[in-house]
């Protein structure tokens, strides 16, 4: 009897081992749940007071607290205009942010509007979560003729629209002025002035710079594999690559247009021009010669590190530039409580005179803000002409980085694959052929 | 006898029950709900092929059928879990063995070394792995700054097919052996000295009087150790997803983070809740074979 009561208790406290993994998510949904449940029940006196129905809106962003203070300014702004609407901002940390939304979205608990990134839109939006918000469009008041359509692409879908971007920044490259001329190079500016700013010139100068014995490396493109689609997209594009074919039923990468991209990638670092994988080194740290970065990223430098530093258009491969851009959108959940509510509370803070407003922290999508004096002009540096040159009169012709519903898995297989590839166990043709082979069953 | 029991004393009996029964509630309570619950449900799932968006639907047996068959990832995480306690469990054990036979002496200031060696313990382990990640960096880690010092070319710990997952395996037992270690010095203190008098009388050498007397002695802390570590070993996840998020490639793809890509990733709910609960057959047969053996490897004192 005795043994079998022991046996018996260690079934039991297996089952608690193995079950730990899955409590959290859940209870962080109970947790998120209660706390929507709380705000519904407790509006404040005031808002009681009002003839109209008290309405809770709330909104998840994963940006930094100042960005959260701001949204807050507007929050309180448009109380005082709406005095029955109150907004409430919660911040869900980047890395978990896709997951975490999903999962409120399957429990109903979502947040009403929310901000969401070019990755994550395919999933919501074909799966109907979505609401669409076609009729700003109609609305002459907010003026939806002056976002650049560029940026509109990644919310469309069978001529519905699904959302409005606040950030899509162009990618651009950051490069250290002191090493460039230490060794006695021209700048990537100068090179795009004689129109001879490709990436074999970018190779030659990694390749310059690089002293891995002092730590020094030319340039950084990526930290990991799994970061690929942030910045080896570029260069792929660059040389005539693709990642899917244009209605995203095929995968395109199998082609030797990708297999050159990834070899010159590759050889950076088997020549020790790029910080090997896995190595946090960033551009701030003054030991890189040039990294590919957002452009958004000249507040994280200006004014912040002790070495000379520019930006520069992104070079030419052999099929010329495609320039991508990083994305940030507002949406709204078909599920929200108040639709009408969150679709005019998005109207307003992406209207002209606020997406000037959150323009202190993102690159604008409106051209009469994109092009407007207070905002050119806002910082000193980089200059006017470096910032329109790099990033702003290449943002009309900017590309959204490719997305699929299956986005998760198929950057898994990619990331699979290229590890192999870094790693040098598979060829990369080979590796190109087995990423084909395991993702387009994920495109059907 | 059992008629004629007093009235009373069963009052009292059936009183001091629901006593007990409403002093363990809370935890009775919570271990239900928040726990026995879930996995009841889980089990029920990993019937199901929920992915989170589309709708349940009952499947019967094709997940695991699916794991076992047809996921070439499947056995990869399987080895890999197997390969991570095969190096784990054997370092862990002897080293921490080790360490509490030269800190079991009373000597001025072992306190200090005892307390330096469990520290680990009580690090958090997101921490300790972020810290071990700088220290085995390729370009910049201290590890293989030491090599080019020395004139070695460097190796690339957390990148590579052949390094990194006994790069990981040592981290971990560094993370754990101060626990181990504090286990074994209670065993070795409760081993009576007169045996140690004895066998010193008889001459024995000190690999005999370890053979022949400490090693018996202590099997029960051995065999305890090896089940937690055994146990703890095969739902490794925490420095696997800090150190190297599974790569390069699959090298160390664990099966409690496969269970995790493939729920919270990929929101395979059904799919990753069959992969758990082969994990718990698993590590259940083997917790019963080792619970079977023990009578052979247990010395227990008359």
């Amino acid at each position: 009897m005795k043994k079998y009561g022991l046996v018996l208790l260690s079934v039991v406290l297996l089952l608690g081992l193995l079950s730990a993994c899955g409590g959290n998510g859940k209870n962080n949904n109970g947790a998120a749940k209660a706390n929507k449940e709380n705000a519904n029940n407790t509006p404040s006196a005031e808002v009681a007071a009002e003839s109209k129905e008290p309405v809770e809106l709330e909104m998840s962003v994963w940006g930094s607290d100042a960005q959260v203070a701001l949204y807050d300014e507007l929050a309180e702004e448009y109380n005082k205009l709406h005095p029955n609407v109150t907004v409430k901002t919660t911040v869900i940390p980047w890395a978990d942010y896709q997951q975490k939304l999903a999962i409120m979205a399957a429990t109903k608990t979502s947040p009403d509007i929310v901000w969401i990134s070019e990755r994550m839109i395919p999933q919501f939006m074909n799966g109907g979560q979505l609401l669409d918000i076609s009729s700003v469009k109609e609305d002459a008041a907010y003026a939806f003729d002056d976002i650049i359509p560029s940026t509109l692409t990644a919310f469309e879908k069978d001529g519905k629209l699904y959302g409005i971007p606040f950030s899509t920044p162009p990618q651009v490259v950051f490069y250290n002025k002191n090493l460039f001329e230490a060794n006695g190079l021209k700048s990537p500016m100068q090179l795009y002035e004689e129109g001879n700013w490709t990436y074999d010139e970018m190779v030659k100068a990694s390749e310059a710079i690089s002293k891995p014995q002092e730590g020094v490396y030319g340039v950084k493109f990526i930290q990991n594999s799994s970061n690929w689609s942030d910045n080896l997209i570029p260069l792929i594009w660059a040389m005539g690559g693709e990642i899917f074919n244009e209605d995203t039923t095929q995968f395109a990468m199998n082609t030797p247009e990708t297999a050159k991209a990834i070899n010159l990638f590759k050889g950076l670092l088997d020549k020790k021009a790029h910080p090997s994988i896995g190595e946090q080194l960033t551009f701030d740290t003054g030991k890189l010669g040039m990294a590919f970065e957002n452009v958004t990223r000249t507040s994280a430098y200006r004014d912040k590190v002790d070495f000379e530093w520019d930006i520069a258009p992104l070079p030419e491969g052999d099929h010329g530039v495609k320039m991508p851009i990083g994305f940030g959108g507002y949406s709204i959940f078909k599920d929200a409580e108040y639709p009408e509510e969150a679709l005019e509370y998005l109207k307003f803070i992406s209207n002209k005179e606020n997406a000037a407003k959150v323009a202190e922290f993102f690159v604008p999508q409106r051209e009469s803000v994109l092009y407007s004096d207070e905002y050119l002009n806002k910082f000193p540096f980089p200059t006017v002409e470096t910032m329109k040159v790099a990033a702003y009169d290449r943002l009309a012709k900017g590309t959204i980085r490719p997305s699929h519903p299956n986005w998760v898995k198929i950057d898994e297989q990619v990331t699979l694959n290229l590890d192999a590839i870094l790693l040098g166990s598979t060829t990369t043709e080979q590796a190109l052929k087995n990423m084909e082979d395991s993702i387009n069953p994920l495109l059907k | 006898m059992a008629g004629g029991k007093p009235a009373g004393l069963a009052t009292l009996k059936s009183k001091e029950m629901w006593m007990g029964y409403l002093f363990i509630l809370p935890i009775v309570a919570g271990y239900l709900i928040f726990l026995f619950g879930p996995i009841v449900y889980a089990f029920v799932m990993s019937f199901t092929n929920w992915s989170l968006f589309g709708n349940k639907a009952y499947i019967g047996l094709d997940n695991y059928i699916y794991a076992m068959r047809d996921d070439p990832v499947f056995w990869d995480t399987v080895v890999n879990t197997v390969y991570f306690s095969a190096g784990l469990v054997p370092l862990n054990i002897v080293l921490s063995l080790l360490l509490a036979m030269l800190l079991k002496r009373k000597i001025w200031g072992i306190g200090l070394f005892r307390t330096a060696i469990f520290t680990p313990v009580v690090v958090s382990l997101v921490v300790w792995g972020i810290v071990w990640k700088f220290i085995f960096s390729t370009d910049g880690g201290l590890v293989n700054l030491l090599i080019r010092t020395f004139g070695g070319t460097e190796i690339p710990w957390l990148f590579s097919e052949t390094w990194t997952m006994p790069t990981v395996i040592v981290v971990s037992a560094l993370k754990g052996v101060g626990m181990n270690m504090v286990i074994f010095l209670a065993a070795l203190h409760d081993v009576p000295k007169d045996y140690y008098e004895a066998s010193k009388i008889d001459g024995a050498s000190r690999w005999e009087t370890f053979k022949s007397i400490t090693l018996p002695m202590i099997t029960p802390a051995v065999f305890m150790v090896t089940i937690i570590t055994v146990i703890g070993s095969l739902k490794v996840f925490g420095q696997i997803y800090v150190m190297t998020g599974g790569g390069p490639g699959t090298s160390t793809y664990v099966m409690v983070f496969y269970i995790f890509k493939q729920a919270f990733r990929s929101y395979e709910f059904g799919y990753a809740s069959a992969l758990a609960f082969i994990l718990f057959s698993i590590i259940l047969v083997l917790t019963l074979i080792q619970w079977k053996l023990r009578k052979r490897w247990v010395h227990y004192e008359q």
